[in-house]
């Protein structure tokens, strides 16, 4: 390979990589945190029993069927949500569109079996906002973040490829790592961390691509459904059937037996599991069973089938898609990791960090070179160079605060306040505005120092209220976790005191070298 | 977990199969017949890790689960290997 190409591609590489380097930051750091969104909801939501007592599939279909006849005979839709493997959520009903007194719709849920004592969860933005920060952001139009998160991750793309071009020895320096070598130990990170995880970081960001390509590609929609939005409807309805959302006829009709549903599922013996079992328009003769299964082996989490709910005919095998769509399908499902059992997830996890990481250290490198070839002092000297030294401090730790602190909103904000939930954004997002502010206004070394420092207390400081305001605390969740393996309580306090530990050595370390 | 395992000694011995690594650790190189046959010992342990996953889990989770298994088992290697070797030789001193 020729040095002009190499070096072309590592001009690309390099400034392909600083301009969206924060972004791309935030988004690793939050995606990653989404591969445990179900496990953060629940550590939000401390009111929620450890575990919810085990009834079989059948008895549970059987008695929900029983109540929401009782409780809600005439509403449009019923759904029994049974729980998934990642989810630790107790069975419930739900029902939409039951006829009010005043003439109106309403929904309802309740926990199942019927009887069980509801908890009042509080209000929550819970892990599934950190998850969708990684491609909504946030305080943005939702449109315009899909746009800025695709050129980000095209960006990323272009870097990873152009990263093994300028690689002369991706694999003979598979192991190489200089500690205290200045600028050549960053560079080193940045290069361990991006080839030890390479394929997770070529397919999540493909991947990422793909996920939203109907927004960055809208030609492509206009050229098949043409540019009239009306009929552009058309292709979303193609994406996702409705078959189950047929008018009612007015015609009593009767609802097969719970045995034979879960016969027609088949679910365990194809390694899926049934977890929502929904009839639409129940007692009507136009009833429709719509069956969520959740695949063991499965790219892309769960299927949906829609049957006749009278006769048992199949409407909608879910399975039987175009093959663009079943690759699309598996990419996502990839992406997301929802299928994954907690082994891979944890594995996708440690791939994440390593991701997150490697963009730091990239963001480090980037100024700690440039810096080794100008005679002034860190932060000195105006222009990008110091504007990046003195931003990355902040923008490298603070979303990490910022979440710390979004985790400890949850367990200190009144639990009657209004949108509560998103009160817990706003406080991960004005921590991060304070470190930067901070950040910018001393100097570089002793931003990382006090940041580092800050995050060691916050994060200790987590477990410790947690243990205060709930009853989900240390003391109770590691013996649970020690007599029933569940370790989910447990192993989120004990993940943010390593963090505390970390944080605390590095700000150790910092502060006797700039002594 | 056995597959895992597998991919953490294979990427020792191709860790140790590099004649830097072996000076780091060793303060000497190997002989390189050694350094090949350390190669030829942590690709084919690689093989049988994918092999394991592969059984396991199908090609496509099998494959998944190996790349992160190697991404999660390099961590300590590289970052071990430095301090490990700087651990061996202060404690000598």
């Amino acid at each position: 390979m020729s040095a002009g190409l190499r070096q072309s591609m590592a001009w690309l590489h390099t400034w392909a990589g600083v301009l969206p380097g924060w972004v791309l930051y935030f988004v690793f750091l939050t995606g990653t945190l989404g591969y445990f969104s179900v496990e953060i909801d629940r550590w939000m939501q401390p009111e929620l029993p450890l575990r919810s007592r085990d009834v079989p599939v059948q008895q549970l279909l059987e008695q929900g069927l029983q109540r929401l006849q009782q409780r809600a005979p005439d509403a449009e839709r019923w759904t029994i949500e049974l729980p998934r493997r990642k989810s630790p959520l107790p069975p419930r009903l739900v029902w939409r569109g039951a006829p009010a007194a005043d003439g109106s719709r309403e929904a309802g849920s309740e926990p199942l079996p019927p009887g069980t004592d509801t908890p009042r969860l509080r209000a929550t933005g819970g892990g599934q906002v950190l998850y969708q920060l990684h491609y909504r952001l946030h305080y943005l139009d939702t449109q315009l973040a899909y746009w800025l998160i695709g050129a980000c991750a095209m960006v990323m793309l272009v870097s990873i490829l152009t990263g093994i071009v300028i690689h002369k020895k991706i694999f003979t320096d598979f192991f190489t790592f200089r500690p205290g070598a200045g600028q050549r130990s960053w560079r080193d990170l940045h290069t361990v961390l991006g080839t030890v995880a390479l394929p997770f970081h070529l397919l999540i960001t493909w991947s990422g691509l793909v996920l939203l390509a109907s927004t960055y590609q809208p030609l492509v929609v206009d050229e098949v459904y043409r540019f009239d939005e009306a009929v552009q409807d058309a292709f979303f309805i193609d994406n996702a059937p409705r078959l189950a959302d047929q008018p009612r006829s007015g015609v009593v009709g009767a609802l097969l037996p719970v045995t034979y549903w879960l016969a027609a599922d088949g679910g365990d013996a194809q390694g899926a599991r049934l977890v929502s079992f929904s009839v639409r328009n129940p007692g009507d003769a136009n009833a429709r069973v719509v069956l969520v299964r959740e695949r063991r082996n499965g790219h892309n989490g769960t299927d949906q089938r829609v049957y006749g709910a009278a006769d048992g005919r199949l409407l909608d095998p879910g399975l039987q898609r175009a093959p663009a769509r079943q690759v699309r399908d598996a990419l996502v499902g990839l992406h997301k990791g929802g299928f994954a059992a907690p082994l891979l997830r944890g594995l996708y996890g440690v791939s994440g960090v390593v991701g997150t990481l490697m963009v730091a250290a990239g963001m480090v490198y980037w100024a700690a070179k440039r810096r080794a070839r100008r005679a002034t002092p860190v932060g000195d000297g105006g222009g990008g160079l110091a504007w990046v030294e003195r931003a990355n401090p902040a923008m490298l730790l603070g979303p990490l605060l910022g979440v710390c602190v979004y985790l400890l909103a949850n367990r200190l904000l009144p639990l009657e306040l209004p949108s509560r939930g998103a009160w817990e954004v706003h406080a991960l997002f004005t921590t991060w505005g304070v470190a930067l502010v901070g950040s910018l206004a001393l100097r570089p070394q002793r931003a990382w120092l006090r940041l580092w420092q800050a995050l060691a207390v916050v994060a200790a400081l987590v477990p410790l209220v947690n243990g205060l305001t709930s009853d989900r605390h240390l003391g109770i969740t590691v013996p649970w976790a020690l007599q029933q393996g569940d370790w989910v309580l447990a192993g989120i306090d004990v993940s943010l005191l390593g963090v505390a530990l970390v944080a605390g050595l590095v700000a150790r370390h910092l502060s006797r070298r700039t002594a | 977990m056995s597959s895992l395992l597998a991919v953490l000694l294979g990427l020792v011995a191709l860790a140790l199969a590099r004649p830097a690594h072996q000076r780091l650790l060793l303060r000497r190189a190997l002989p390189p017949r050694h350094g090949r046959l350390l190669w030829i010992a942590g690709a084919v342990t690689l093989g049988l890790a994918l092999w394991l996953a592969v059984r396991d889990d199908g090609w496509v989770l099998g494959l998944l689960r190996w790349c992160g298994a190697v991404s999660a088992a390099a961590l300590p290697i590289v970052f071990g290997l430095p301090y490990l070797a700087r651990g061996l030789y202060s404690s000598r001193r």
